[in-house]
């Protein structure tokens, strides 16, 4: 198990930049993921560190040492893909053993690493079935056993779930977040899904267009994005963004609404609620009532679409209410209103 | 919509006439061919699809006039070596050419336009080629050049099945250590084997059927093939059609029989990918 630095990192495909010089230090036995909208580069920056894509400029250490000249069999890592690729003419066992035998491990390690890994993973009774006699579960499971038995140098996933069931998915989340931390293996997971990034990860690095756009913890990473971009993509539902004219502590909305938030600023910004900060009326310095144009009801809680300053905001509050009501009385705390500067920048408070 | 007795009853009629209209269109020739080897010279001339006076002479007498088995046996050495000289040479650069990116864009073109190319180019260096190497008039020399002049057939054909491989499955393996090599043999190899053994079906057919490199390459009774053996015939006076027809007639029974006995692989080969 390693610490891996990721240092000055560039991956051009021909003329596409696909990564634009990345600095990144993982932990030993860290787990890390990679998060971001599609076609951000995540996938690429996984297998340059794989040593499937070979890079264009700077590199990449393991434990100090460069590896990035190295071909992926001398890496020593373990990968688990979205589709498996599992060995379809083998049998599970043969599927595990497959990376032991190439390295020669002597036969009665190979079975006790293969009994162990096929019990931790509760898939001993099919040990003797080939991959498309399985389900997508199973499969996926498998898919862990190969990476475990090697005792590799790190684990990499790219976005191993997303061909589950979303019930299924919420339980392989919990289930590889276990066996990580049990075996307390370096891991970078790569995932489009800001729900899957926050539940699992030590620290979770946005990406966007090929750059990282914030490193940082899931509760860093929520309550101090550096960037607009970041504070829309991390919370569910999303975060609701106005625009808005601030005077220090006054920023006026364009229907003129005032609001106070705890950030200071002048000018032209972007204003940040979080649907889930809105409180009641009466308690708060920030008073709004606003005109509600739809409604959605997720399970306890209520989804109420609004109008303010010109845009739509969404509100969450605690209850089912079936009934649209034609406004809602809100409260807000001035430090619950992000800022945000005209390059998109969160203004500190 | 039901579907009536009458309509079904139809449609059994319509695909009996159908499929009895293509059996005859294909059975004809070989028919008429089994039919001429049983007649006498003047029965030839009459060009009926039964002989009047059937003989059994013709396949003593072929035997006595040309070698057929010997040439029969030359046909099916060259066949299957060149077989296994294009597998040999075909996988390994298939693969490398699909999976490792390696000539990705030149090989599939090279092969293409050098099997669109009239082979009678390439007759007169092979023929100095052979010469040189001491293999003219050898079957092995033969099945060194059915074996690449096969090869850009093998590629294609091959070629559609390593692309049906998943790439991540080379990269699991590629991940897990082995090398290109072991990949190759461990991973890739056990999953495209039905369509390695239909495009070995199909060199070998190809090669047991080629006559213009073995006619001009090979022509002592140690390595002639019966495809040559056919053209002995032609005396210079007249084509002795029952002797013809009863060396041909045995020269097919090979290539009909491996035919038969592999149609499931063949057919399964061509058309099933190899992952399911
Ligand atoms: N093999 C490739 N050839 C050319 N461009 C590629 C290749 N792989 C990825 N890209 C491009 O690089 C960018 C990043 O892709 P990728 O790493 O797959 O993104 P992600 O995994 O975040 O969805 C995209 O613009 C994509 O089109
Ligand atoms: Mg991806």
């Amino acid at each position: 198990m390693v610490s891996i630095n990721i240092q000055n990192l560039e991956k051009h495909y021909g003329k596409v930049k696909a990564l634009h010089g990345l600095n990144l230090e993982i932990a030993d036995g860290e787990f890390i993921v990679l998060v971001g909208p599609s076609g951000c580069g995540k996938s690429t920056l996984l297998r340059c560190v794989a040593g499937l894509n070979p890079i264009s400029g700077g590199d990449i250490l393991f434990n100090g040492t460069p590896v990035g000249h190295l071909p992926p069999q001398d890496r020593d890592l373990s990968m688990v893909f979205q589709n498996y690729a599992l060995y379809p003419h083998l049998t599970v066992a043969q599927n595990l053993a497959f990376g032991l035998k190439v390295r020669k491990t002597p036969a009665e390690e190979i079975e006790k690493r293969v009994k162990w890994a096929a019990d931790i993973l509760a898939i001993t009774p099919y040990l003797d079935r080939r991959p498309r006699a399985l389900s997508g579960g199973q499969r996926q499971r498998v898919a862990m056993g190969r990476a475990m038995v090697k005792h590799s140098n790190a684990f990499l996933f790219d976005e191993p779930l997303s061909n589950l069931d979303a019930q299924l998915r919420v339980q392989m989340r919990k289930e590889i977040r276990a066996l990580q931390q049990r075996i307390g293996v370096t891991s970078i997971y790569v995932t489009h899904d800001q729900v899957e990034a926050m539940t699992m990860g030590d620290r979770i690095v946005v990406m966007k267009d090929g750059r990282i756009e914030q490193v940082g913890s899931p509760s860093e990473l929520y309550t101090a994005p550096r960037t607009r971009f970041v504070a829309g993509f991390i919370g569910s539902p999303q975060m609701s963004f106005v625009t808005a004219q601030a005077d220090g502590h006054q920023m006026t909305l364009s229907d003129g609404t005032v609001l106070t938030s705890a950030t200071a600023a002048t000018g032209a910004v972007t204003l940040g609620i979080r649907p889930e900060h809105f409180l009641d009326h009466t308690s708060e310095a920030n008073r709004l009532t606003l005109d509600v144009t739809n409604q959605q009801v997720v399970g306890t809680s209520t989804s109420y679409f609004a109008n303010l300053g010109g845009g739509e905001i969404e509100v969450i509050r605690q209850g089912s209410d079936t009934e649209r009501p034609a406004t809602l009385a809100l409260g807000i705390r001035p430090e619950h209103i992000m800022v945000f500067d005209k390059d998109n920048k969160r203004i500190a408070a | 919509m039901t579907v009536s007795a009458q309509d079904t009853r139809t449609d059994r009629l319509i695909r009996f006439v159908f499929l009895a209209a293509m059996l005859i269109f294909f059975a004809l020739p070989i028919i008429y061919l089994f039919s001429t080897s049983f007649k006498t010279p003047d029965d030839v001339l009459q060009g009926r699809l039964l002989p009047e006076a059937a003989t059994l002479k013709n396949y003593p007498n072929a035997f006595a006039h040309v070698p057929v088995l010997r040439m029969i046996w030359n046909s099916i050495a060259v066949a299957l070596l060149s077989g296994v000289i294009t597998l040999v040479i075909a996988v390994p650069a298939t693969y490398a050419t699909i999976k490792l990116s390696a000539f990705r864009k030149t090989v599939p073109n090279i092969t293409l336009a050098s099997y669109a190319a009239p082979p009678i180019i390439a007759l007169i260096p092979l023929f100095y080629l052979l010469q040189t190497a001491n293999l003219m008039d050898s079957v092995l020399g033969l099945a060194l050049v059915h074996g690449l002049m096969n090869l850009p057939v093998a590629f294609w054909l091959l070629k559609s099945f390593v692309n049906d491989i998943p790439a991540e499955i080379d990269e699991a393996a590629w991940i897990d250590g082995a090398g290109y090599w072991h990949t190759l043999f461990a991973v890739i190899l056990p999953l495209i084997f039905p369509g390695i053994l239909a495009t070995a079906l199909i060199c070998i057919i190809l090669s047991y059927n080629e006559f213009l490199f073995a006619s001009a390459l090979t022509f002592s009774e140690a390595s002639r093939t019966i495809t040559v053996g056919m053209s002995l015939f032609q005396g210079e006076r007249l084509v002795n059609f029952g002797q013809m027809a009863a060396a041909s007639f045995t020269g097919m029974v090979p290539i009909y029989l491996i035919a038969f006995l592999f149609q499931k692989h063949l057919v399964g080969g061509l058309t099933q990918g190899s992952i399911k």
